[in-house]
């Protein structure tokens, strides 16, 4: 692709790569770096790479990214501390999908990015697949624990509620 | 009735279920798998959520756009290569050994689309062994990586031709042009890349083949392993038993590919072995 277009690239899809980088990372800074170094490697094969293939080409790039974002930093303290809501008892009906949100940060990497992927961008279980490294069933092996830790969650807090006196 | 649902798999069958995508036999199938397993099939098909995207947006897309022309990567790599060619070539070339080197900074700019891809050209690899001692030297840094025993236990590692990509084994299997140019920062340069990652790219004319997939060695490694029946598996190691002969069949197009990736292969290196390591099932 050209120059032109790969600025429409940053313009198309900086937003949702961001998007998909800080929801998995939950870190605003990792999740700009991976960013960055995403557009940086298309940059650096922007003669190669098909403008049709480029959004995929762009998250394939951001998911290895965030891989090795994980591993330097070892994210896990940051992950069990956003587990712990508020005490529910101080938000008695806490919004339904900041619940869920806060749920996808505790859940493995490989569970959250394939739900990610298929809930914020609509991409099909191949693609995928293609993108992570995954067959399809393990992509929706993944997506349906993901989907199911969700569920179970929501049930919990669900009853916490109606035990409220 | 014989069924392919498992325990491994049984979820991704019950998405497909819950998705509206499983025939009729196949969901008779699955319940009969659940109820078998003493899985409540009510619980598990429950209505499952869903994310809702929410609106980001990202503030550095300015910072992110290029302005002006695009620069092909060979030039800026031979101009890394002139400024750090020089300091290698006084720290690391044994004096003894060597011919007298000229400096990179005399070098013409590698151009690309110069290159005359109608010369005749030779099998590289089959001359290197047919002429030249296997065996690598032993007075150069990292030799570690390039024994012979490090040869031999790499290569039953090696993938079959049959199990490569097609687009990839094709080209192993065309006459395709090694190169470089007989500078010895160039040698030095080829002779530390670990060939864990490489980009084939003929701008001259026009065919290209990128294989930037962290689960795949660089092509001219494989090639050179199966062009040479396993006896070298980097560019690296052909460079370090003593090529000089050959040099002058080489072209520039290899020394594009080297120098990138030389470049990439420090970059990539651990994660690009660690995903191979991961698909050996080490």
């Amino acid at each position: 692709m050209d120059r032109s277009q790969f600025n429409q690239c940053v313009e198309q899809y900086a937003d949702r790569l961001f998007r998909f980088a800080f929801s998995s990372l939950r870190n605003r800074e990792q999740a700009e770096d991976v960013v960055q170094e995403s557009f940086a490697r298309v940059w650096e094969k922007v003669k190669t790479v098909d403008f049709a293939n480029a959004k995929s080409y762009l998250f394939t790039t951001a998911h290895h990214a965030m891989i090795d974002e994980v591993r330097r930093h070892q994210q896990m303290s940051d992950i069990e501390e956003l587990a712990t809501f508020a005490d529910p008892k101080g938000t008695p009906y806490p919004d339904v999908n900041e619940v869920l949100h806060k749920t996808l940060a505790t859940l493995p990497e490989a569970q959250r990015n394939a739900l990610l992927l298929r809930d914020y961008e609509g991409y099909s279980y191949q693609e995928i697949g293609d993108i992570t490294g995954m067959t399809e069933a393990q992509v929706k092996i993944n997506i349906f624990r993901a989907r199911t830790a969700l569920k179970n969650k929501l049930k919990s807090i669900d009853n916490l509620i109606d035990t409220e006196p | 009735m014989k069924t392919n649902i498992t325990i491994d798999n049984y979820e991704a069958y019950l998405l497909d279920y819950m998705e509206g995508n499983l025939s009729p036999d196949k969901a008779e199938q699955l319940k009969a798998f659940v109820a078998a397993q003493g899985m409540d099939w009510d619980e598990l098909t429950e209505e499952l959520p869903h994310l809702e995207a929410p609106a980001v947006t990202y503030q550095g897309k300015e910072n992110l756009k290029k302005k002006g022309a695009i620069v092909p990567l060979y030039v800026k790599i031979a101009s890394a290569a002139a400024a750090a060619g020089l300091l290698l070539t006084v720290t690391l070339w044994p004096e003894k050994s060597m011919p007298r080197l000229e400096p990179i900074a005399n070098l013409k700019p590698i151009e690309v689309n110069r290159i005359n891809t109608n010369e005749p050209i030779a099998l590289l690899p089959r001359r290197i062994t047919e002429s030249i001692d296997p065996l690598p030297r032993t007075d150069l840094p990292g030799d570690d990586m390039l024994s012979e025993e490090h040869i031999t236990s790499e290569r039953t590692a090696m993938p079959l031709l049959a199990e490569l990509p097609a687009k990839t084994a094709s080209i192993l299997q065309t006459d395709m042009p090694l190169s470089g140019f007989d500078e010895p920062d160039f040698d030095l340069m080829a002779y530390r890349m670990n060939t864990e990652l490489a980009m084939l790219q003929f701008n001259g004319n026009g065919f290209s083949n990128e294989t930037e997939d962290e689960r795949d060695l660089s092509l001219i490694g494989k090639g050179i392993y199966l062009l040479t029946d396993g006896r070298h598996d980097s560019f690296a190691s052909i460079i370090s038993t003593g090529l000089n002969t050959a040099k002058k069949e080489f072209n520039l197009a290899a020394t594009d590919i080297a120098l990138t990736a030389y470049y990439r292969a420090d970059e990539r290196f651990e994660e690009v072995k660690e995903n191979w390591q991961d698909k050996r099932g080490e």
